[in-house]
């Protein structure tokens, strides 16, 4: 398995385990202090600051002993597709979510509103979230694949 | 990334690596400046290289390019490359 292949995986399995860790600690709070779910929901996304993990995937490219190359000119054309394919994602969902906002608002003619000053850090909080696991698909598929179709 | 249509593209790593002492797709790797996983790739016809790295494949076999990969359908003397050249 290559360093890319191991990254990629390590990064969806901190995914995977801070979803379940956001999924156990909603009730978890709500019950603690006893406030409905709806309100601890927001909150509680504190949990996936543990994303931040993700950036230990640097130590899976550590130098060979044996002097062979970590990475050659394969890993490099799939580690571009795979940034290209989850930048794109990115982008349609963020288009997606502006039009179809805008178009909502204005199909109930709210021509003000204000927003929480979080919501722009949200935006690239929201990007790494899709980013770094569509990128990591779409990695593991292209080792399966063999990385250039 | 830059696309290589693969499945137009065969070669004769393994025959050649057989033929050069049984070398291992790990010493070929070496060699060549690559990760064995990528010799892998190229001998089941997963990916196919960069024009520098299929010279360098080449030098390590010290053979021409031709002779490890080849285009299927296409063969030498297919395109009289010398009637495009001018005077």
């Amino acid at each position: 398995m290559s360093p890319m292949q191991k990254a990629a995986w390590f990064n969806l399995i901190v995914l995977a385990g801070t979803t379940v860790l956001y999924a156990a600690a909603v009730p978890l709070l709500a019950w603690t202090f006893d406030k409905p779910w709806s309100t601890v929901a927001v909150p509680a996304l504190g949990v996936f600051g543990l994303c931040g993990l993700w950036g230990l995937d640097l130590l899976f490219f550590r130098p060979r002993r044996d002097g062979l190359p970590i990475t050659d000119e394969r890993d490099q054309a799939i580690q571009l597709r795979a940034w290209r394919a989850a930048m794109g994602t990115f982008w349609v969902l963020f288009v997606l979510a502006c039009v179809g906002s805008w178009a909502v608002m204005r199909a109930l003619h709210v021509q003000h509103v204000t927003m929480p000053v979080d919501f722009f850090p949200g935006i690239v909080f929201a990007a790494m979230i899709v980013i770094f696991p569509v990128q990591s698909v779409v990695i593991l598929h292209a080792y399966r694949t063999g990385g250039t179709r | 990334m830059t696309p290589r249509d693969s499945s137009q593209l065969t070669n004769r790593i393994r025959r050649l690596r057989f033929d050069h002492g049984e070398m291992t797709q790990e010493e070929l790797a070496k060699r060549a400046g690559v990760t064995r996983q990528t010799i892998h790739a190229l001998e089941s016809g997963k990916y196919a290289p960069s024009l520098p790295l299929a010279l360098r494949i080449a030098r390590v076999f010290n053979t021409a390019v031709e002779n490890v990969f080849q285009l299927n359908g296409c063969h030498e003397g297919d395109e009289d490359v010398s009637a495009n050249v001018g005077p």
